[in-house]
């Protein structure tokens, strides 16, 4: 039994001295090696990317999107690794003497599993200057065998060293190389050869892309071509829900996400979002699987909440564009305030262009011209001069103004009325716009007054959206004014504003004189607007009462006229100043400023249409018919109580079927 | 007659439950402890696959039923089936080539019903039984016809697996049956001059092959110079073992298992998943565990009562052993790459069946020692 039992013992230390061969190479792996293993599995599993921050979205005050990004996928490649990855492959054929199609040959005749056995390399020369081209999908393979041996008649061991050096490729991986252009070319459609031109053009550079703003599916599409030195990385496209309508008040961002024009430009700070870098585990398939860290945290930008509403902004585009169509002006533009805080409602200038289309985002359509036109207002001046002059004292309601045969003569140059009016009240001169009364009762006060008052209505200064283009206002010094430019300057001549200002100084009578800032975004339920008092609450209402008579048969816009509601407004036709200096006859500018419901107003909105040129050019018929058009809409959106109870015919709801397009083109 | 119904009352009653099932509480502990490792790591290997473990819980209990089964079978009885068992098993061998299945490019499959079957998995166990049967009443050292006829049985089962073609088993099979021989008693002079005639034969051989088969050849013995093919494997396996450090990534921590970078990680490669989650220390543990078993099946077989069983208990054994070392060596690279599961631990049924019933018999071995009637 003890012979046995021999066997079994040196069996067994046989079997724990092999076992603690096993925990040996453990160690050596785990402890000795560990951290050369360590990195080699992070550097196979990790990778740091960039992640784009989200540009954040536009929203009008009712939270529909105005501006959203979405994201899609950009291919970017290393144009300096690829040229440098073609030439070595060709540095390599000519190495092993063998043409491309040659190489291609032998390796599918020889092929063993992946890879394809091409020659044996005999001098260490040639195998240095192969690997140092260090090709993906080329390798080296070098077996050293080495064992002991005893041969027979021989008494003496024999150590036996072998070593083989062996070229070997990787079709698959070296297709790539040969063909990264064409295979990436195919997939995006566009052309190779061009592509080829593109990438050698940036051959020092170590990034170039090759195509932007595709869609997801292209980022599964190009990672499974698994081209070297070829990336896809994430971008985010703007898009812009409500078009024409909004495109040049709204702007847009270029490929980079970067704001160019309007909101998008005058808040690209607020609204960009800042890149990060993320850590992240990846499996075999390129998957992220899970976050390792974020080395710089990713912001997403802001959102902007705008004052702007969505519809009404609509009701004033297509109203402009209908006056585009009938008055085939040069340009229109209006601006709608709220009259209560000064919020822009509305602020839309024609022409516009499919601001989705880049190929459109150029030419007049992208200016805002609410902002960046200037404009002489012309008799919208009017009211303003006529409240000073009641808050000075030197009129009231009845003082009679001579305009005698409508016309007079100030240093020698002609200020005329449209017609003869005679003696007229306050009252009358707004009603009737009369150049000639307006002047008169300028001149009963100091210059300094009126140019003061036009000052404090912002008409120096301008507004302070800070869109892109704002203009401020064109007011000469008091200083260099003479009584020409005090009387011209009355009625609206010799200074000139833009849109937004003019609208901005007309919240003055909806607010008992107090004039507002003009706000691009939404207020907060509980925040009180800024204003400035300019007006005695008590002037404010009187003009507003007169103004009350233009919008009304015998004023000079009975088109402004909205049924159930009662229209406080003035309308404007200036001359266009001629580049030659003065003015022109023939061209003029269309203006209307009103609010409505003139009892308690709820909006101030203005429009200008620029030289209409269907022969009608007052105010009165051109661009008064545009506020009725959006007001009427606008007042029932924001569901606004009619004022006015002695309604002559009450017409029917605009949405009956039977009425659809006629009451929106046919007045009262 | 009475004595031996004495001492089978004495055994009962001093041995209680455990061995009343003919099971050998120390082995049994052992072989559970590796199954509940097994269970875990599959789990974690499989990626959290509950399928996959419900799967292998299954057929663990499987196969621990069979080891059940075959502890009752007494070990005088399967001396009087021995050659029956080889000829039945050698019949299988022959009918694979004729009607068997193919699967993954060798037949080695054969079909009942619904049930497929290995022979070459039933070889394993009878063929060290049937090379131990021949040895069982011999002298010792044995005598030379014993170990012609000895080797005689192994190159026919051998050489029959080797057509399949399946050499890794083959040569599993082969070596299992020249244990028995070695245990046997065969004289030192002899084993050494084999293998130094083995040793001188391979540069003779290596002058006859042509180059493309030089190549496969290295690439067999030095997996690593061909890192796309099967170096890749043994790369990704030592990566997850080296990066598992003295502590190991945790349970369920493994990047190279689930991440996919390692390939059959629920079965031949299953060690390297557990080096990654557990680390040296696991190693040493699981490692601390086999030689626990091994130790008991070669105390079993020391203790045992015949040379037939004792024979038998030690192939087994050393069987078990080998397939520990062999999977744990290809995977940390110091063995070429052999499709070999690591026993008691991968996930998978026939090696685990073929093991379990092993194990059964070395039991039967130790638990019915006393009840010999001889």
């Amino acid at each position: 039994m003890n012979r046995f039992l021999n066997r079994e013992i040196v069996i067994f230390f046989l079997i724990v001295m092999m076992m603690s061969a096993l925990v040996a190479k453990a160690f050596i792996t785990q402890i000795v090696k560990a951290d050369e293993y360590q990195e080699k599995a992070d550097d196979r599993h990790i990778r740091s990317y960039n992640v784009p921050g989200v540009r954040g979205q536009i929203y009008d005050r009712n939270g529909n999107l105005l501006a959203m990004s979405t994201p899609m996928v950009a291919v970017e490649l290393d144009p300096k690794q690829i040229v440098k990855n073609e030439a070595n492959y060709h540095e390599f054929l000519q190495l092993i003497g063998l043409k491309n199609n040659q190489l291609l040959q032998r390796a599918r005749e020889n092929r063993d599993r992946n890879l394809s056995f091409i020659r044996y390399i005999k001098t260490p020369e040639l195998k240095e200057k192969i690997e140092q081209l260090s090709l993906p999908g080329v390798h080296i393979k070098k077996t050293e065998h080495s064992y002991v041996s005893e041969y027979q008649g021989l008494q003496r061991q024999v150590s036996v060293k072998k070593e083989y050096h062996s070229l070997w490729i990787n079709e698959k991986e070296l297709d790539r190389i040969i063909y990264t252009f064409d295979r990436l070319a195919k997939v995006l459609g566009i052309s190779a050869t061009e592509l080829r031109k593109r990438a050698y053009a940036n051959q020092k550079r170590r990034h170039m892309y090759v195509k932007r703003s595709l869609t997801p599916d292209f980022r599964d599409k190009i990672e499974a071509l698994r081209l070297p030195h070829v990336y896809v990385s994430t971008e985010y496209k703007r898009y812009y829900p409500n078009g024409e309508s909004m495109a040049n008040l709204l702007g847009y961002t270029n490929v980079d996400g970067k704001g160019i024009e309007g909101i998008e430009l005058a808040y690209n700070k607020h609204l960009s979002g800042r890149s990060g870098k993320k850590i992240v585990v990846k499996d075999v398939k390129g998957n992220v699987i899970n976050l390792l860290k974020t080395k710089k945290q990713e912001q997403d930008g802001n959102p902007l909440v705008l004052s702007i509403d969505q519809n009404i902004q609509y009701l004033t585009y297509k109203a402009l564009k209908q006056v585009m169509y009938k008055h085939q002006p040069k340009s229109a533009s209006a601006v709608v305030l709220d009259a209560k805080t000064g919020e822009v409602l509305a602020m839309a200038s024609l022409p516009s262009f499919n601001v989705n289309d880049t190929a459109q985002r150029r030419g007049p359509g992208i200016r805002n011209r609410v902002v960046a036109d200037v404009l002489e207002p012309g008799s919208t001046m009017k009211p303003f001069v006529i409240a000073k002059a009641l808050d000075e004292g030197v009129v009231d309601l009845q003082s009679e103004i001579d305009t005698g045969r409508g016309f007079m003569r100030v240093q020698g140059k002609l200020i005329k009325d449209t017609s003869r009016h005679g003696v007229l009240t306050p009252e009358e001169i707004i009603q009737k716009s009369s150049n000639v009364g307006t002047a008169k009762i300028a001149f009963r006060m100091p210059a300094e007054v009126q140019y003061d008052l036009f000052k404090q209505l912002g008409f120096k200064e301008g507004t302070h959206t800070y869109l892109p283009g704002e203009t401020a206002g064109r007011l000469k010094d008091v200083s260099l004014w003479s009584e020409i430019d005090q009387a011209t300057t009355s009625y609206g001549y010799g200074l000139s504003v833009n849109l937004l200002t003019l609208a901005r100084a007309y919240t003055v009578f909806a607010n008992q004189g107090r004039m507002l800032e003009a706000q691009l975004f939404k207020m907060g339920e509980n925040e009180v607007p800024a204003s400035t008092p300019i007006f005695s609450p008590q002037a404010s209402q009187k003009v507003l009462d007169m103004m009350n008579k233009v919008v009304a048969p015998g004023g000079t816009a009975p088109l402004a006229m909205i049924p159930g509601y009662q229209v406080a407004g003035k309308t404007g036709t200036s001359h266009k100043v001629s580049r030659e200096g003065g003015y022109e006859d023939n061209t003029y500018l269309s203006l209307f400023a009103g609010m409505v419901p003139a009892s308690d107003p709820d909006m101030v909105m203005v429009v200008a249409v620029n030289e209409p040129s269907r022969g009608k050019y007052y105010g009165g018929l051109v661009a008064a018919p545009v506020f009725k058009e959006v007001m009427q809409n606008a007042l029932r959106l924001r569901k606004v109580k009619p004022d006015w109870q002695e309604l002559p015919n009450l017409p029917l709801p605009a949405s009956d079927p039977r009425f659809a397009g006629q009451i929106a083109r046919g007045g009262m | 007659m009475k004595i031996v119904d004495q001492s089978e009352q004495m055994y009962r009653r001093n041995r209680g439950f455990l061995n009343r099932l003919h099971l050998d509480g120390l082995l049994l502990l052992g072989i559970l402890l590796l199954l509940s490792t097994s269970v875990a790591i599959v789990y974690s290997a499989s990626g959290g696959d509950w399928d996959v473990t419900q799967r292998h819980i299954i057929r663990v209990t499987f196969a621990l039923g069979l080891m059940v089964l075959f502890a009752q079978i007494k070990p005088s009885l399967i001396f009087l089936f021995t050659p029956f068992l080889f000829l039945f098993a050698l019949a299988l061998l022959i009918a694979v080539p004729l009607v068997g299945e193919i699967g993954k490019g060798a037949q080695r499959w054969l079909e009942f019903g619904p049930v497929r079957f290995q022979p070459s998995e039933l070889m394993k166990v009878v063929l060290p039984i049937m090379v131990a049967w021949i040895f069982a009443h011999s002298s010792y050292p044995p005598s030379y016809q014993r170990i012609v006829s000895a080797l005689l049985v192994i190159a026919i089962s051998a050489g029959l697996i080797v057509i399949q073609p399946d050499l890794g088993t083959s040569l599993l099979i082969a070596m299992s049956g020249l244990f028995v021989i070695f245990f046997a008693g065969l004289p030192w002079k002899l084993i050494f001059g084999a293998l130094l005639l083995a040793a001188a034969s391979v540069p003779i051989a290596w002058e006859y092959m042509h180059d493309y088969q030089k190549q496969r050849v290295l690439t067999f013995l030095n997996p690593e110079s061909d890192p796309l093919g099967a170096g890749y494997h043994i790369i990704q396996s030592k990566i997850a073992i080296g990066s598992g450090g003295i502590e190991g990534k945790g349970y369920l921590g493994s990047t190279q298992a689930h991440l996919e970078f390692l390939p059959e990680s629920t079965t031949d490669f299953i060690f390297s998943v557990l080096s990654e989650e557990f680390g040296l220390i696991g190693v040493i543990l699981l490692l601390a565990m086999y030689l626990f078993v091994i130790g008991r099946g070669l105390y079993i077989a020391a203790s045992a009562q015949d040379q037939f069983t004792r024979l038998i208990a030690a192939s087994l054994t050393m069987i078990f052993f080998v397939y520990v070392f062999v999977n744990i060596g290809m995977v940390s690279g110091l063995l070429p790459v052999v499709g070999l599961p690591l026993p008691l631990i991968s996930y998978g049924g026939s090696s685990l069946v073929t093991l379990m019933i092993s194990f059964g018999i070395m039991m039967s071995i130790q638990t019915h020692r006393k009840m010999l009637t001889e």
